[in-house]
């Protein structure tokens, strides 16, 4: 089904999809990189870190910094953490 | 060294030549194919070193190279140049990929087969030999496909460029980042930062490249550093009936091309391959009197049998705009299945048609304010924020 042509989309009918999930990471103090992720009462120990990349978007308005760490778990799962480098909280989102 | 990469560049043009060999080594530009946009979309060195180039009018190509001859794609001699082509090579290694992204582009694996055709340049001399030398292939050998591709881009026409193992990086740091299997944006965003060649894109930090090209930046990073890992995937041979009509008189009317399809379709359900089969996919094409061509692939959701696949085919037929008369018919379906092998769903588990889901839609939001169905919808996905590309909106928005 596709929507009238015009026809407007209320704000309130939109939802997000794929929104950052706070979480709890203990992280090295020298690198920085995190060593632990706590989850529901869960610790998971970083076994290797993948990947890491910087996402700084929208300095003109509400300024963005990111800095994002694909790790891998020790039992094995991949996940994708970030580091709100203004609000200095860690989040989980896939990228 | 296993992997050879056999290459035609401007293919679409040599299998035009095919008809006018005598037009070899004059500036050729190929035009639209039919209702396209009267633009270039190839063009030989010698059109373009008069300044003609991809995506400019044929008027302005015109009066750029005024000797430049104008050539127009013809699809069915160009599948059945690089089906012969292919068929050629499979004679020397049964392992032979046809890349799907750039026409007259052939890799094939050599593993195991030295013994049979000697050392790899001698190996890829004899995988020349088997294209015909209008077509000018070149070829390239390496340990894996990329570097065994950048290669034959970079031989001469008839010759064959070998890279030892050990001077992969080095070989492949002066190539051009056009070579990467990069889609056009990327490929200009790479060339808008500076970076031209292959060892350019090497130097950097792969998380730098991963950062701003994402998944498809970091492969084509490590193919710049020479890792492909890759193997050579075998066409598949699918199972496939061709039947051909040539037409008495050629025939301009739809009457007369619904007839002749019909025809077509019967006479290859006859076939002993088609007994109690249903088919998935047809292929149709059409010769024109004036030696072009015209081809449609129509596939069916649902495989079905012969009175389904004339049906489709008629629809088809209705809105066809041919530029001249039809000489001869060629139908080939694939996609064969037996007629009797189709899975039926469980009650309950069809899938609604959309009226019945905006139905259920507007009786669900009667009765509670909101029908809580959504659908996925595109955003920004090109975003680099994953929580902007896409958006979950109420489905009957």
């Amino acid at each position: 089904m596709v929507a009238p042509a015009g026809a407007e989309t209320r704000a309130d009918r939109v939802r997000c999809l794929n929104l950052p999930r706070p979480v709890q990471v203990t992280v090295n103090a020298q690198s920085g990189m995190p060593v632990t992720l706590h989850e529901r009462n869960r610790r998971h120990v970083v076994e290797s870190i993948q990947d890491s990349w910087y996402v700084d978007d929208e300095w003109w308005r509400d300024p963005i910094s990111r800095h994002y760490v694909q790790v891998i778990l020790r039992d094995g799962a991949i996940r994708t953490l970030f580091q709100d480098r203004i609000a200095d909280r860690w989040f989980e989102q896939t990228y | 060294m296993s992997i050879a990469c056999v290459v035609i560049p401007h293919f679409a043009l040599r299998v035009a030549l095919l008809d006018r060999p005598e037009l070899d080594g004059a500036p050729l530009v190929l035009g639209p194919a039919q209702g396209g946009r009267p633009v270039v979309t190839d063009a030989t060195p010698e059109a373009t070193a008069h300044g003609v180039r991809i995506g400019i009018g044929l008027r302005e190509a015109v009066a750029l190279c005024p000797e430049a001859v104008i050539l127009t794609p013809h699809p069915v001699r160009e599948s059945a140049a690089a089906e012969r082509i292919v068929a050629g090579l499979e004679t020397l290694s049964p392992a032979v990929e046809v890349d799907t992204r750039q026409a007259g582009c052939y890799v094939v694996d050599l593993t195991g087969l030295e013994r049979l055709l000697g050392p790899p340049r001698l190996a890829a001399d004899r995988l020349l030999t088997t294209v015909p030398a209008l077509f000018r292939p070149r070829a390239g050998i390496a340990l894996n496909k990329f570097t065994a591709r950048v290669a034959a881009y970079g031989a001469l026409p008839g010759t064959v460029v070998v890279v030892e193992p050990t001077a992969i990086q080095s070989f492949l740091a002066t190539a051009p980042v056009s070579l990467l299997p990069l889609a056009p944006d990327k490929q200009r965003r790479l060339e808008r930062l500076g970076l031209r060649t292959l060892g350019d894109l090497a130097e950097l930090s792969p998380a730098a490249v991963q950062a701003r090209f994402g998944a498809e930046g970091r492969r084509a990073w490590e193919l710049a550093r020479g890792n492909d890992r890759e193997p050579v995937r075998a066409r598949l041979q699918p199972e496939t009936v061709s039947e051909l009509l040539p037409l008495p008189a050629p025939a301009t009317s739809r009457e007369t091309l619904l007839i002749a399809i019909k025809r077509l379709v019967l006479r290859a359900f006859d076939r002993a391959a088609l007994r109690n089969r249903h088919v998935r996919q047809a292929r149709l094409h059409a010769s024109l009197e004036d030696g072009q061509a015209w081809e449609q692939v129509t596939t069916l959701r649902d495989p079905g049998g012969h009175k389904h696949l004339i049906e489709a085919l008629g629809y088809r037929v209705q809105t066809l705009a041919l530029s001249g008369p039809v000489t001869a018919l060629t139908l080939e379906l694939s996609g064969l299945i037996d007629a009797t092998s189709r899975q039926e769903l469980l009650p309950g588990f069809h899938s609604r048609r959309p009226w019945q889901l905006a139905e259920a839609s507007r009786q669900l939001e009667q009765r509670f304010g909101t029908s809580g169905l959504y659908r996925v919808t595109e955003v920004e996905p090109w975003s680099r924020l994953p929580e902007r590309r896409h958006a979950l909106i109420a489905y009957d928005a």
